[in-house]
C-alpha cells in the first residue's frame, strides 16, 4: 500500500509536469498580445507595457515557465490579466455551481444506471432491455448543447417547470436552475453506466456463487441485492471515476448554454481573451482532479474487492 | 494492480451484446440510415444541388413544408439544404481525425509495450497527461492558435484528444499478445521483430481499437459541433451542423425548427454509427467463432 502510494505520487507529479508543459506551450503559441487585448486597441503603449511587465510577459520563455511552475507548486496562480483579480479566489467564487452540476449529474446517472441496468439485466432480451439500450444509443448521440436547447424549449418555455438560464442558490433554487444542466450531462454519461451495470449483473447472476446460493433456496431478490449488486458496482465505480474529464467538459457546455457563472463558462472566456493565468490554473486544477479521481477509483476498487492488492 | 488505469473505455465498448434478432434489425436499420445520410450528403455536395448560402428575405423563418422540409432561417436560407451541406464537413473531419488518432495511438501503444523500459514509462506518462488534460480547453487552445474557422485546427484538436485512448488499449493488448505461444513460436523460428509486429501483433491490436473507434467517431462529431456552437470552430456562413444549430438558437421561441431539426439529423447519424458498429462487431465475431472475441 505504501509503495503503491509512493509510486503513484511520483507518477502523478510527472504527469502534472507534462500537463503544465503542454498548457504553457499551448498558451505561448496562441497569437495576440493578452495585455493589448485586455486594455483594448486604443490604450496607450505605456499602459500595455506596464501590464506586460506586471505579468512578466516579456521575460524569457524559460523563466516564465519556471515562474508558473514554482508558483503553482505553492498554489499561487497569479492574477487575471483582464480583470486583475487574483485567480485563486476567482475560481473558488465560481466553484459552487460547477461542483453542484457535476455531483447532480453523477447522482442522476448512478440512480438511472442501477435501476435500468438491473432491470434490463433481469429482463435481458425483453422489450425493456432493448428499449434501454437503443435509448442509450440515442442519448449518447445527442450534441449536449442541442439537448440543452430542446430541454429549455420543452421544460422551461412550454411547461415552466425549470429556469431557462442563470444560477440560483438554496435547495429550491438549485433544483430549479441546475436540473436541466445536470440532465443534459447525465444523458451522455448514464448510458455507459447502464451498460456496465447490465453486463456485470448478467455476468454475476450466472456466476457459480449465485447459482450455489440459488440452489440453497435463497430468494432471487436477496441474491441480487446482497451479492450481485455489490459486485456489479465495482465496474460502475471505475467508469464513474474515469468519467470525471467528461463531466468537467460537460459543464463547459451547459454553463455556456444556461449562462451559469461557474468554472466551465469561465474557461471559454479565458481562452478567447488569452487570459493565460486563468487558463493555466484551470488546466492544472482539472488535471489534478482527474488524477485524484483515478487514485480514489483505484482505492475504492481495492476496498470493494479484497482480492485487489495495492 | 497496475498503476496506470486500464482501458476502461474498451470494457463497455466490448460489453453487453444485444440478442441476435434485435441485432439483426439494428444492423439493417443502421446500414440503411447511414447509407441514406451519406448518400444525401455526398450527392448534394458533389452535384452542387442548390446553394446553401442563398438568401431569400421574402421567405425568412418559414415553418417546415414540402418545399422546405426543415423550414427556412432568419435570412431565408433552406435549413434542410444547409444541414445536408453541413454534414460533409462534420463527417469528413470526424472520420479523418478518428482514423489518424487510431494510427497514432496504435504506433505509440505498440512501441511502448514492445520496447518497454524508459520509452514505455515516458510514453505512458505523456498518455496519462493527455487523458487528464481537460479536452475542451485543449481544443479551445488549439483552435485559437490556428485561428478562427480553421478546419485544420478542429482536426488537430480532435486528434490531440483522440489518440491517448488508443495508445492505452494498444499497449495493453500488445502486452497480452506478446506472451502468446504463437508469438514465442514465431520468435523461436527466427522471425524478425518487424515481421512479428506486422503479422502477429498489429492485427490483434487493431480489433479493439476499431471497436472503440465507432464510439469515438460519434464523440468527435459532437466535439466538432460543440466547438462551432461555442463560436470557436467552423465559422458561419459555412454550413456546419453545430453552426446551424447555434444560428437558430436566437429564434428558438419563434422558429423552433432551425435548431431542433438539424440536431435530429446529427442524432440519427450517431445512432446509425452505433448500430453499424455493433452489427459489424457481431458479423466479425461470428466469423471468428466464440473464442474470437479478443483475437
Amino acid at each position: 500500500m505504501a509503495t503503491f502510494l509512493a509510486k503513484r505520487a511520483f507518477q502523478s507529479i510527472l504527469v502534472l509536469l507534462i500537463i503544465s508543459l503542454v498548457a504553457f506551450a499551448l498558451v505561448q503559441a496562441i497569437p495576440g498580445n493578452p495585455a493589448r487585448l485586455a486594455l483594448g486597441p486604443r490604450a496607450p503603449e505605456q499602459a500595455v507595457r506596464l501590464l506586460e511587465d506586471r505579468h512578466h510577459l516579456n521575460d524569457s520563455v524559460l523563466s516564465q515557465y519556471w515562474q508558473f511552475v514554482s508558483n503553482a507548486a505553492q498554489l499561487q496562480f497569479g492574477s487575471s490579466i483582464r480583470s486583475q483579480q487574483p485567480v485563486g479566489p476567482m475560481l473558488l467564487d465560481r466553484l459552487a455551481p460547477t461542483v453542484l452540476i457535476i455531483v447532480y449529474a453523477a447522482v442522476i446517472s448512478v440512480v438511472l444506471a442501477v435501476v435500468l441496468g438491473v432491470w434490463s439485466a433481469i429482463r435481458a432480451g425483453r422489450p425493456i432491455d432493448s428499449a434501454t439500450q437503443v435509448g442509450g444509443m440515442f442519448a449518447v448521440a445527442m450534441p449536449p448543447f442541442w439537448l440543452a436547447l430542446v430541454l429549455v424549449l420543452v421544460f422551461g418555455v412550454n411547461l415552466h417547470v425549470f429556469a431557462t438560464s442563470g444560477y440560483e442558490s438554496g435547495p429550491a433554487g438549485i433544483l430549479r436552475s441546475l436540473t436541466l444542466p445536470a440532465v443534459t450531462i447525465a444523458c451522455g454519461l448514464a448510458p455507459l453506466l447502464i451498460r456496465s451495470v447490465r453486463s456485470s449483473v448478467l455476468e454475476n447472476l450466472g456466476a457459480d456463487y449465485a447459482v450455489a446460493a440459488r440452489s440453497r433456496g435463497i430468494g432471487r431478490l436477496r441474491i441480487l441485492l446482497r451479492h450481485v449488486l455489490r459486485n456489479s458496482l465495482l465496474s460502475t465505480v471505475t467508469i464513474l471515476g474515469s468519467s470525471l474529464a467528461f463531466l468537467v467538459s460537460g459543464t463547459v457546455v451547459v454553463e455556456t448554454v444556461f449562462a451559469i457563472p461557474g468554472i466551465g463558462s469561465l474557461s471559454v472566456n479565458a481562452v478567447t481573451n488569452r487570459d493565460f493565468p486563468i487558463v493555466q490554473a484551470l488546466v492544472l486544477l482539472f488535471g489534478t482532479l482527474t488524477l485524484l479521481a483515478n487514485l480514489v477509483t483505484d482505492l475504492v476498487y481495492a476496498w470493494l474487492d479484497p482480492r485487489v492488492r495495492l | 494492480m497496475s498503476a496506470v488505469v486500464e482501458p476502461r473505455e474498451l470494457e463497455f465498448a466490448l460489453a453487453a451484446a444485444p440478442p441476435r434478432r434485435r441485432a439483426h434489425v439494428e444492423g439493417i436499420v443502421g446500414f440503411a440510415l447511414l447509407g441514406t445520410i451519406l448518400l444525401a450528403v455526398v450527392a448534394v455536395r458533389v452535384f452542387q444541388l442548390g446553394d446553401p448560402n442563398a438568401q431569400n428575405l421574402q421567405e425568412a423563418l418559414l415553418s417546415p413544408s414540402l418545399a422546405h422540409p426543415f423550414g427556412t432561417d432568419a435570412v431565408g436560407r433552406d435549413v434542410f439544404l444547409r444541414t445536408l451541406y453541413g454534414g460533409w464537413i462534420d463527417i469528413l473531419i470526424g472520420v479523418s481525425a478518428t482514423a489518424v488518432s487510431v494510427v497514432i495511438g496504435l504506433v505509440v501503444g505498440v512501441a511502448a509495450a514492445y520496447k518497454g523500459g524508459a520509452l514505455d514509462a515516458l510514453l505512458m506518462r505523456v498518455t496519462d497527461a493527455m487523458i487528464a488534460f481537460p479536452f475542451l480547453i485543449l481544443s479551445f487552445a488549439i483552435v485559437t492558435i490556428t485561428g478562427p474557422g480553421s478546419i485544420l485546427g478542429v482536426f488537430l484538436a480532435l486528434v490531440a484528444r483522440g489518440w491517448p485512448a488508443y495508445a492505452r488499449i494498444s499497449r495493453g493488448e500488445t502486452l497480452v499478445v506478446r506472451e502468446h505461444d504463437y508469438v514465442l513460436a514465431a520468435r523461436t523460428l527466427g522471425l524478425g521483430p518487424a515481421r512479428i509486429l506486422r503479422r502477429h501483433i498489429v492485427p490483434n491490436v487493431v480489433r479493439p481499437c476499431l471497436v472503440l473507434s465507432f464510439a469515438d467517431l460519434i464523440v468527435n462529431i459532437l466535439i466538432i459541433t460543440t466547438l462551432s456552437y461555442l463560436g470557436l470552430g467552423i465559422q458561419p456562413p459555412t454550413p456546419e451542423w453545430g453552426a446551424i444549430i447555434a444560428d437558430g438558437q436566437a429564434y428558438i421561441l419563434t422558429a423552433w425548427w432551425i435548431s431542433t431539426l438539424p440536431g435530429i439529423v446529427v442524432v440519427l447519424f450517431g445512432v446509425s454509427i452505433s448500430f453499424v458498429g455493433e452489427s459489424l462487431g457481431r458479423i466479425e465475431g461470428s466469423l471468428l467463432g466464440a473464442a474470437g472475441n479478443r483475437g
